[in-house]
């Protein structure tokens, strides 16, 4: 466990670029050139075209950008959108009081996303695991009882399918970025003994990651 | 008492930059510590636009008659209110000591005039809904839609609220932190059932050691080169740990003012409000909340909204500002008693006696009845405060008796003085910093206290 978690550690800040994509290379600015408190304002001359400052989804896209990934939304009992519930609580205009949205990554905003990823994921297991092979959106490289101990490229693969699927990251494979996914699942396996739950894990962790909620 | 310093506040910082809180329960921090003033916030909003008129500024309908609107340029409109509680004789107005008068729509806020502080006259300077409340809020007038400031509460917080598990609570209400630790920044709900959610763990197929893994993965990205220089993607992953400890504080019990237990049930008989889903999202509900997130030591300000509804343009002027006023009043009332009613650790003193509260809204409305039975916006406004070491039982400034302009006053006597200043929001909020030791202008809105607020 700790080889792996120390493997996390040391992968998990990968950047290098993957070939066969098209963005240029980044230009890596040192921490230690950037002054603290200063936002996402960087000296000009060290900005690369591909440094611009981030931004977080509003509300209504991340609701869509979850139902698109995984074929569910985030509802109650009576089948009622949560999100649109908790709209006022995240920062939804409502355009009597408000015109603009409240795009802080606050912790509210933490919560209910993490509240989400954990409800559809949950149902996404479910559904996948009675869906034949072709209608899996979420298996399609893997069987859901893969592991990584036995059946490690496929489940590689299926991971980098769906670093494509959920954050639009298209790696190589082998690529370094890919370790930190292997090892949440090898890890969730481990601990759980349960293959539906590590991929759980996985869906989880791509919904709740930035990658996911900011662009 | 060992007043909040620079050099402690800067400390301070570092500290609560790490997340929000440290998952402890601060009273007994902050109480026993003595390292901050026991000074604690409640601000309540009136949504809309308030009418003085009809509650904290009001006028001798004998004296300005309608037959002197044209010199006056006030029409108080009495005669034209409709309420289908009560009945008004020819002056509504209620009387609360010599020469003191309130509009008849201050409800049970009346009841405790020997605790208030009443400013009248205050001038905001804008006539936007948006405008006004940031104004209020953050003490500065904002450029076009943008705050130029943090909300006095994030000041607030951050110099006193170290120690709590949620220093800043805001219900339907904005809040901005500009230039403060990220701690100090508010947790802004709907509702206190969408607190109750946020402070819920939600059940999920996933034990604590995958949760866990998760959280290393996310915390692992978060702590890359490409995210660290992100300003936003380090407030995201401050965020995401606060979750954890927030989660693992186990607050949720504190609010669930629908439990069917002898303390709940209590609670919201004095407040007046049904354990149901309607109830729990009420300004009642929202006041209970203020008191509790407050008292509990959850909270060092607490951000409430009391009265909504009160933009009042057309008929329903006379059907819906008053009640709606008065409502919120009572709720305030509320605060105030419940308050007195619990006591201060075993100090003998009350927490009302450290807590202030605010009432405001974000300006006022015409001294003038439009084409349309209603009011419009105007600039001129009042606020009330009670609590902590506001010095009740007095009015600071006015309004003119020709068309409700603000009025200069003196900042120390809050007399009307012809060689004072127009108060702003700002004077208050200085003045509600000094109280809590704090006599450097870290708002930065160049004015000084209104020190007649305090003793």
């Amino acid at each position: 466990m700790k080889r792996l978690l120390l493997a996390a550690l040391l992968a998990g800040c990968a950047v290098e670029a993957p070939t066969g994509t098209e963005a240029p290379p980044r230009v890596q600015v040192p921490v230690d050139e950037v002054v603290e408190d200063t936002g996402d304002l960087i000296a000009a001359k060290e900005l690369a075209p591909d440094l611009r400052g981030r931004r977080r989804l509003n509300i209504d896209q991340i609701n869509a950008s979850i139902r698109t990934t995984t074929g569910f939304g985030w509802v109650d009992d009576d089948g009622d959108d949560r999100f649109e519930q908790l709209a006022e609580t995240l920062g939804k205009p409502d355009y009597v009081q408000n015109t603009q949205e409240d795009l802080a990554p606050s912790l509210v905003f933490q919560k209910f996303l993490t509240d989400a990823a954990h409800a559809v994921c949950g149902e996404l297991m479910s559904a996948e695991y009675q869906r034949q092979p072709e209608q899996r959106v979420f298996f399609v490289h893997a069987e859901p009882s893969d592991g990584v101990a036995e059946q490690k490229a496929a489940v590689e693969e299926n991971i980098r399918y769906l670093l494509l699927r959920f954050h639009s990251r298209k790696l190589d494979a082998g690529a370094d970025e890919l370790d930190q996914w292997l090892w949440l699942h090898e890890s969730g396996e481990f601990v759980s003994h349960d293959a539906r739950l590590a991929w759980t894990a996985v869906c989880v962790g791509l919904i709740t990651h930035p990658d996911f909620y900011t662009y | 008492m060992t007043r909040f310093n620079r050099r402690r506040f800067l400390g301070s910082t570092v500290l609560g930059g790490l997340g929000l809180g440290l998952g402890l329960r601060s009273f007994p921090v902050a109480l026993a510590s003595g390292d901050k003033a026991d000074r604690y916030f409640i601000f309540c909003y009136f949504g809309g636009g308030w009418d003085p008129m009809l509650g904290l500024d009001p006028r001798d309908p004998a004296v300005f008659t309608n037959n002197v609107v044209g010199d006056t340029r006030i029409h108080t409109g009495y005669e034209l209110l409709q309420d289908n509680d009560e009945e008004f004789g020819p002056d509504p107005r209620v009387q609360v000591a010599e020469d003191v008068f309130f509009g008849p729509y201050i409800g049970d806020l009346a009841d405790h005039w020997a605790d208030l502080a009443v400013v009248r006259g205050m001038s905001m300077e804008t006539l936007g809904h948006g405008g006004g409340r940031q104004r209020f809020i953050t003490g500065k007038l904002p450029s076009g839609s943008s705050v130029r400031g943090s909300s006095a509460t994030t000041h607030l917080a951050a110099l006193l609220g170290t120690d709590n598990d949620i220093p800043n609570l805001s219900v339907n209400v904005e809040s901005y932190n500009l230039d403060q630790p990220a701690f100090a920044s508010a947790l802004r709900v709907g509702s206190v059932p969408d607190l109750l959610a946020t402070l819920r763990p939600e059940g999920t197929d996933l034990d604590e050691e995958a949760k866990r893994q998760i959280s290393q993965l996310l915390a692992d990205a978060a702590s890359c080169p490409d995210a660290q220089r992100s300003k936003l993607l380090r407030e995201a992953e401050a965020a995401r740990a606060g979750v954890d400890e927030l989660l693992h504080a186990g607050l949720d019990a504190q609010f669930d003012f629908g439990a069917d237990s002898a303390s709940m049930a209590n609670l919201r008989t004095h407040y007046g409000f049904e354990g149901d889903n309607t109830g729990l999202r009420s300004a009642e509900a929202q006041g209970a909340l203020a008191v509790t997130a407050i008292t509990s030591g959850i909270s060092r300000c607490a951000t409430v909204r009391v009265a909504n509804g009160l933009d009042t343009h057309g008929s329903n002027w006379a059907t819906d500002q008053g009640p709606r006023q008065r409502r919120g009043f009572n709720v305030i009332a509320r605060m105030i008693e419940d308050l007195k009613n619990r006591e201060y650790g075993q100090t003998g003193e009350s927490w009302f006696e450290h807590t202030t509260v605010v009432g405001f809204s974000e300006f006022s409305r015409t001294s003038r009845i439009n084409a349309q039975g209603g009011r419009d916006h105007a600039l001129t406004n009042a606020c009330v405060l009670a609590g902590g070491n506001i010095v009740g039982g007095q009015i600071i400034g006015r309004s003119s008796d020709v068309g409700l302009a603000p009025f200069p006053t003196s900042l120390t006597t809050g007399q009307p003085d012809e060689a004072g200043e127009l108060i702003h929001p700002e004077h208050i909020h200085r003045a509600l910093l000094a109280d809590a030791g704090v006599t450097e202008d870290v708002m930065d809105v160049r004015v000084d206290p209104l020190m007649a607020l305090l003793p």
